[in-house]
């Protein structure tokens, strides 16, 4: 290779990995530092309303509704009647089909009803004993005078 | 594309996720790092089980690694035939017989964009079958089940690990480039000294 080529070579290779490593790099920090603050969802002592809104946030457009019924322990048929859409054929495709194929001129309709739908099913599920610190965990005898 | 994959795996379960995995091992690109996060992540929901999907993956991947190891030798005389075993062929040849198993190795899980021209290297220069393997296997189980643990570890947060790690390896590629650049430079600089000293006034 002649002198002015294997020159050219390292220029090119030292200018392609520097903006490489400063557009991958930053991005690196950046990712890093956003993972390192608090979640903005929700703090632990919100209200059990806020943070099961917050929870169905995780529901995606590639999710189906059978993994989203798994997901959250409710009924996938519910999720269906609340789409208004027929189980059958439906159960493998994703809410983002099943937008494209019912609602094709309301985008974003069909996560939208869900998440709905789920946060209704969770609200109507029987919440589960809170302890509190009055709550004893073995239940005390009463004490009685000898 | 990856959305529709993730649809597919939870459709289909693990024996989709042996085909992603076994057609990224031969170049076809293809987001498997992501689909193997989203894997650990669905093992932790409980929607897959993690030894039947590791074992499968973990198969399915070495499979493609081989084959793709394989088109290499068997484009071999070719192009020997093309470079006429010159040289330059013959030192490119020791030269990954060195560093091969290295490169094989961190190829599987670091470097991942590359890893199907090392796979086709490594058989085009008659690379041992065997050590291949070795690497190749050693390699693919830290990408199956360390990237896979971090979807398990992370369960709902695993699409932020995935945009980590796709900047990681981003970053490590163009590190890669940057140091091959400097180190270029380095022994270009070096050798032209030497040369200044031995011929003087040159």
């Amino acid at each position: 290779m002649t002198p002015s080529r294997v020159r050219a070579l390292i220029l090119v290779l030292i200018f392609i990995g520097g903006v490489i490593v400063g557009f991958f790099g930053s991005r690196t920090v950046r990712t890093f530092r956003d993972l390192r603050e608090p979640e903005p969802a929700v703090p632990p002592a919100a209200p059990e309303a806020e943070q099961a809104e917050a929870n169905v946030g995780l529901i995606r457009e590639w999710m189906t509704i059978p993994f989203i019924a798994k997901m959250y322990d409710v009924p996938a048929n519910m999720l269906f009647e609340a789409l208004g859409i027929p189980p059958n054929r439906n159960r493998e495709k994703s809410l983002r089909r099943l937008n494209r194929e019912y609602f094709p001129d309301m985008e974003g309709i069909v996560l939208e009803k869900v998440r709905a739908a789920v946060l209704a099913a969770l609200a109507d599920q029987p919440r589960p004993l809170q302890e509190t610190s009055e709550t004893p965990l073995i239940p005390t005898m009463p004490t009685s005078a000898p | 594309m990856s959305e529709w994959l993730l649809t597919q795996v939870i459709n289909y379960g693990t024996p989709t996720l042996g085909a992603i995995v076994f057609f990224a091992a031969l170049g076809i690109p293809i987001p498997a790092t992501l689909v193997v996060i989203a894997v650990g992540a669905f093992c932790r929901q409980g929607f897959l089980s993690w030894p039947s999907a590791g074992l499968i993956a973990l198969t399915c991947v070495v499979l493609g690694d081989c084959l793709s190891y394989g088109m290499g030798r068997f484009v071999r005389e070719p192009v020997l035939r093309r470079f006429q075993y010159s040289d330059r062929w013959i030192q490119a040849e020791n030269a990954f017989r060195r560093w091969g198993g290295t490169s094989i190795f961190l190829t599987r899980f670091l470097i991942t964009a590359i890893a199907t021209p090392v796979n086709l290297v490594a058989g085009t220069s008659n690379f041992p079958f065997r050590r291949f393997l070795l690497y190749d296997i050693s390699g693919e189980a830290i990408w199956i089940f360390g990237y896979g643990g971090l979807g398990y570890l992370f369960a709902t947060q695993w699409e932020r690990v995935v945009t980590i790690l796709d900047n990681v390896s981003g970053l490590l590629l163009g590190l890669l480039i940057l140091g091959a650049g400097i180190w270029l430079a380095i022994r270009w600089s070096r050798r032209n000294r030497t040369l200044k000293q031995k011929v003087p006034g040159a």
